[in-house]
């Protein structure tokens, strides 16, 4: 299926047929500095039909690698993070898994996507055979302290995946703010 | 055929998370040299045996055998040393930091959620030391002032996992996991309090008598405990890091292995 770009969407099931799992792959490269640097935070969070997280328990992070039934999970670090999901596990509550990249809200100089290069989030199969990919278009992140790379989403009996690449300039918590969870 | 949920195990991270072939062999060879299952070390306190009617010793004999490990470089001792992965992932119940605005004699410990251990900084407000403990067993302590003892923990975001700023200890809970224990000190007869995230905050209380409270933090894989402790208000602060088995970290073995 290739590249995406930024709004496109990809239908995963309808055109692989028997595709139950699938590795999504989340990666940057971080300009190094000498000073504190930025803090990138994948999170997924698996969203109810009206766009809201289902619960904090279906936030899934580095602290919480799992959702409560197992179907979205933190699985590697070969690209910057890997997060295997296994779409057949999704419950039906589930209409989208959307996933998110915030800068820790460290006091001590939390810092912006401004040193952040290279952002890409990829679709694999369970055996990392890459379905598709977005690469997200570099522009300037100087005020970006969260952003949107993609989503698994529902639709009729198949799931498809869209390319987002939109940033926030609230951070974590005008994510949680626009989905509805604690922080 | 039903499938059968229930086999997984989100609370054992170990058997969900891929294992990349390096840190597995290092995981065996780990596995060939370590002794049964040891829990973390126990603070001297619990809630149920509450600290009101605790006095400590401070008097300068052996740590009790339930402190850390000695992690100095001239007595390294991987083979005693607990390990992260064997700590007891099911917690007793516990108020969260909603629940109580003091720490006390009545309510000792509180205990984060897993997004509260892990966003942004812990700060604690009115502490004149912080001591650290890694879980790598590296112990270190600062004073507001800044003065380092034994070593520091710099994080990949180029901040130490504990520190100040602007005369506030934080905590970078991003890096929790490296993070196994902390002990804040505070003058005796001001107030500790602490500060997340998500705006919740809890104090301690400032001495009364003969008895005050420091703040301790554990982690425990990934969820902080804050418990209220009674020490001695006089005791100063290199006796109670003794007291509760603090030993600084040298330095050398980090020197010897820089280029």
């Amino acid at each position: 299926m290739g590249n995406l770009v930024a709004g496109a969407n990809a239908a995963l099931t309808a055109e692989n047929p028997g595709l139950s799992k699938v590795m999504i792959g989340l990666g940057w490269q971080s300009i190094p500095s000498r000073g504190p640097q930025s803090e990138l935070v994948p999170l997924a969070i698996m969203c109810d039909a009206g766009g809201r997280a289902v619960s904090n328990d279906h936030l899934v992070f580095f602290n919480q690698i799992a959702s409560p039934e197992g179907s979205v999970a933190f699985a590697g670090t070969e690209d910057q993070e890997q997060i295997d999901v296994d779409l057949s596990l999704v419950p039906d509550s589930v209409a989208k898994i959307t996933f998110i990249v915030y800068v820790d809200p460290d006091l001590r100089g939390p810092g912006t996507f401004a040193a952040i290069r290279g952002q890409y989030i990829r679709v694999a199969t369970a055996q990392n055979q890459e379905l598709v990919r977005f690469d997200i278009p570099q522009s300037p992140q100087d005020n970006i302290t969260a952003m949107m790379f993609g989503e698994l989403y529902r639709h009729r009996e198949d799931w498809k995946f869209r390319a987002l690449g939109q940033g926030y300039t609230t951070g974590l918590r005008g994510v949680a703010a626009d989905f509805r969870f604690d922080v | 055929m039903a499938l059968n949920r229930s086999s997984i195990r989100t609370d054992i991270t170990y058997l969900s998370r891929r294992v990349r072939p390096a840190a597995r062999d290092e995981i065996s060879a780990a596995a060939t040299f370590a002794p049964a299952p040891v829990p973390a070390a126990a603070p001297p306190s619990s809630p149920a045996a509450p600290a009101a009617t605790t006095s400590l010793s401070l008097s300068r004999s052996p740590a009790p055998t339930s402190a850390a490990p000695n992690t100095s470089a001239a007595a390294p001792s991987a083979v005693s040393r607990p390990r992260a992965a064997a700590r007891p992932t099911r917690l007793f119940p516990a108020p969260g930091i909603g629940a109580t605005r003091l720490l006390n004699a009545q309510t000792p410990m509180i205990r984060l959620d897993r997004r509260q251990s892990a966003i942004g900084s812990l700060l604690v407000t009115g502490a004149t030391s912080a001591a650290w403990e890694s879980s790598e067993h590296v112990t270190g302590a600062m004073s507001v002032d800044g003065a380092v003892s034994g070593t520091t923990l710099e994080c990949s975001g180029n901040r130490p996992l504990v520190g100040y700023v602007d005369g506030t200890a934080a905590v970078a809970l991003r890096h929790i996991r490296e993070l196994r224990r902390a002990l804040f000190i505070g003058q005796p007869f001001s107030p500790l309090t602490v500060e997340i995230f998500d705006g919740g905050t809890v104090t301690l209380p400032a001495a009364d008598g003969e008895l005050r409270y420091i703040l301790s933090l554990t982690a425990i894989d990934g969820v902080i405990e804050l418990r209220a402790e009674p020490v001695p208000a006089r005791a100063d602060a290199a006796e109670l890091w003794q007291e509760f088995g603090f030993s600084m970290t040298t330095k050398a073995a980090a020197r010897r292995q820089e280029p």
